[in-house]
């Protein structure tokens, strides 16, 4: 009996232990935002964002310099045309972050912040998108907040609050006068960027659309969802149609190259589509395709789930694969030289390959 | 192996009791609610067995020839089991009925916590992984994400009410103070100050809501959503037993009048 008196306090401080280990409450785990100019990697990748000299994969330096838990980061980062990074945390901290990439702290080189935003109610999961003198920062609370870029303050309060009523994963698109952005309850927006109000009422996708808009030259948006399918809206008057049926669920946003749409599924297949909505041809690579594709001259890159690197070809002739390792779910960022690839679950946080998809150099952050 | 027995049959009820009213405000917290009360209903037997295996202990504690036999073989530690064993034999009591049932509810408590966090998927990787563990018979295009609103909390993040400046955890205070209610009327009266097993509960029922009130104050609130309609329905179908102890929840309350 005595022995009893213990037995059941024991158990519940292990069953405490194992409740807390899975929970997660405090880490958010998903994959890295990725952004790059034509000499710095920008990682966005747990507690850090780190700059990664292109050149040779040397880390030049981290934001945060020391770990935060309340602050984590997986948006895309943005770099804005007044030479700063801006990103949002996943954390705790719901902080929307301007780093000044000119200016450093002598003693760890990480950037200083130029202003902080820290009015918005949950996590920064999108990226920002700067337009003229003005951010249209989406926030999991379900808020477009917009922010004005050259009002010189250090703490940011919004100009505008544009509620959409659900949560804002994915990173607004514009033609210049308007605004178009997707939520999580199924629908696609759009606002004007001067007046705020919308020309349409919000479009049904079907289903949940994390990725962002495609924007075309001809007006048209191309917006992928879980409801398997892309559809095509008129962005002048709002009317949808759908462009393409897919055999899974969307995730990543659709990538155009001249007359052609080019997008993946969560079933492992890849599309090539006309603009007249034909379909030019599929492959199915060796997984799930999350990111967006990436286009370059000779051919368009995509990665799997599975850990691979596509090149293909125009006509869906596979160029070169390349089993980079973990999982990719990061979309593909190219610069003059490099394919920088950002996988979870691998031996290394971020990797650059030559053209031929041969890897150069890998990232592993140092703890 | 936990994923495909515990998790995923948990995800995918919790999603088909969502979608049964998901035009309804907080229907998430509806289909927690309802979740626990089938929860409930399914360990019935296993609590009622519990409450019968801790009676038939306590019982025993204020028993003549459990106390004569105490005394007796004090010294003799060996025989004293022995005599013990053959006492639950001939009177058909398990020792373990008692904490069993606890032991096997851990796991349904841990099981709809990660269900309760899968299936509101507040991050790309943990919506990922959740189409993927919805069985087809879901239309899950339409369901996800979910609305994790209810009254007034996000049950996708543990809870507190702004008032004056301070966050008031208000559910993980009900959590505390139902749990102490519940474990408290459960609790048999003893007149034995040598009672182990009173003991034991009183040391239960000090633990529990705080532990309890602990997972309420930092994990998802919706957890602790489970955790009151939990305890109160504990409450509820034990008061219908007839056997609620309401004198336990005074000070000192938990002894038994001593036989003149």
């Amino acid at each position: 009996m005595k022995s009893k008196h213990f037995l059941l306090p024991l158990v519940v401080l292990l069953a405490a232990l194992w409740l807390s280990a899975c929970s997660g409450a405090a880490l958010v785990n998903s994959w890295p935002g990725l952004t790059s100019d034509n000499e710095t990697a920008y990682l966005a990748a747990g507690a850090h964002v780190y700059a990664i000299r292109l050149s040779d994969g040397h880390e030049l330096w981290r934001y945060p310099a020391k770990a935060n838990n309340n602050l984590q980061f997986i948006a895309p980062p943005v770099l804005a045309p007044d030479g700063t990074l801006i990103i949002g945390s996943t954390g705790a901290d719901h902080r929307l972050v301007a780093l000044d990439l000119t200016r450093l702290d002598p003693d760890t080189q990480a950037p200083l912040e130029k202003w902080t935003f820290t009015d918005a109610q949950d996590r920064w999961i999108a990226g920002v998108l700067v337009l003229d003198d003005k951010i249209f920062a989406p926030n999991t609370d379900g808020n477009v907040y917009v922010l004005d870029l050259t009002d010189g303050l250090s703490t940011k309060k919004a100009i505008e609050q544009i509620d959409l009523g659900a949560p804002l994963w994915s990173q607004p698109v514009s033609n210049g006068t308007l605004v178009f952005v997707t939520s999580m309850n199924h629908l696609l927006h759009a606002f004007d960027a001067q007046t705020y109000a919308s020309p349409w009422p919000p479009i049904d996708l079907g289903g949940a659309a994390p990725g962002s808009p495609l924007l075309g030259p001809d007006g048209s948006l191309y917006v992928g969802s879980f409801a398997s399918q892309i559809v095509r809206v008129d962005a002048a008057t709002g009317q949808a149609t759908t462009f393409a049926s897919t055999q899974g669920w969307v995730w990543g946003g659709a990538t155009l190259d001249g007359d052609t749409l080019y997008f993946g599924d969560l079933e492992g297949n890849f599309y090539a589509y006309h603009s007249d909505g034909q379909q030019a041809w599929s492959i199915q690579p060796d997984g799930p395709v999350v990111g967006s594709p990436l286009i370059l001259p000779d051919f368009i890159v995509f990665a799997t789930e599975s850990g691979s690197v596509y090149a293909v070809d125009r006509q869906g002739k596979i160029v070169w694969q390349r089993e980079v390792g973990g999982k990719i779910y990061t979309t593909p960022v190219a610069n003059n030289e490099y394919i920088l690839i950002a996988p979870m679950q691998a031996e290394f946080t971020l990797s650059a390959h030559d053209l031929n998809g041969s890897p150069v150099w890998s990232f592993t952050p140092e703890k | 192996m936990w994923d495909t027995l515990i998790i995923h049959p948990f995800t995918n009820l919790l999603l088909w009791i969502y979608s049964l009213m998901v035009n309804v405000p907080g229907a998430f917290g509806w289909a927690i609610i309802l979740f626990t009360i089938l929860i409930r209903a399914v360990t019935w037997p296993l609590n009622a067995q519990q409450l019968k295996g801790a009676q038939a202990m306590q019982a025993l504690q204020n028993d003549k020839e459990w106390l004569a036999i105490q005394k007796k073989y004090a010294k003799d530690k060996e025989k004293l089991a022995q005599e013990q064993m053959r006492i639950y034999k001939e009177r058909g009591i398990n020792p373990f009925a008692s904490c069993l049932p606890t032991l096997i509810q851990f796991p349904i408590i841990i099981g709809l916590y990660q269900a309760i966090i899968r299936a509101l998927a507040t991050a790309p990787l943990s919506l990922l992984q959740l189409g993927r563990s919805l069985y087809p018979m879901l239309d899950a295009a339409a369901l996800i994400p979910l609305n994790s609103r209810f009254l007034w909390m996000d049950l996708g993040r543990p809870e507190f009410i702004p008032l004056f400046g301070f966050h008031l955890p208000t559910l993980a205070i009900i959590v505390a103070v139902t749990t102490y209610i519940q474990s408290k009327l459960t609790m048999p009266a003893s007149a034995n100050p040598n009672d182990q097993s009173a003991a034991m509960n009183n040391t239960m029922s000090i633990y529990m809501p705080l532990l309890l009130g602990y997972f309420a104050l930092t994990f998802a609130s919706g957890l602790s959503v489970y955790f009151i309609t939990s305890n109160l329905l504990g409450i509820v179908q034990y008061a219908l037993t007839g056997r609620a102890n309401w004198r336990n929840l005074l000070p000192g309350g938990n002894k038994a009048p001593t036989a003149k």
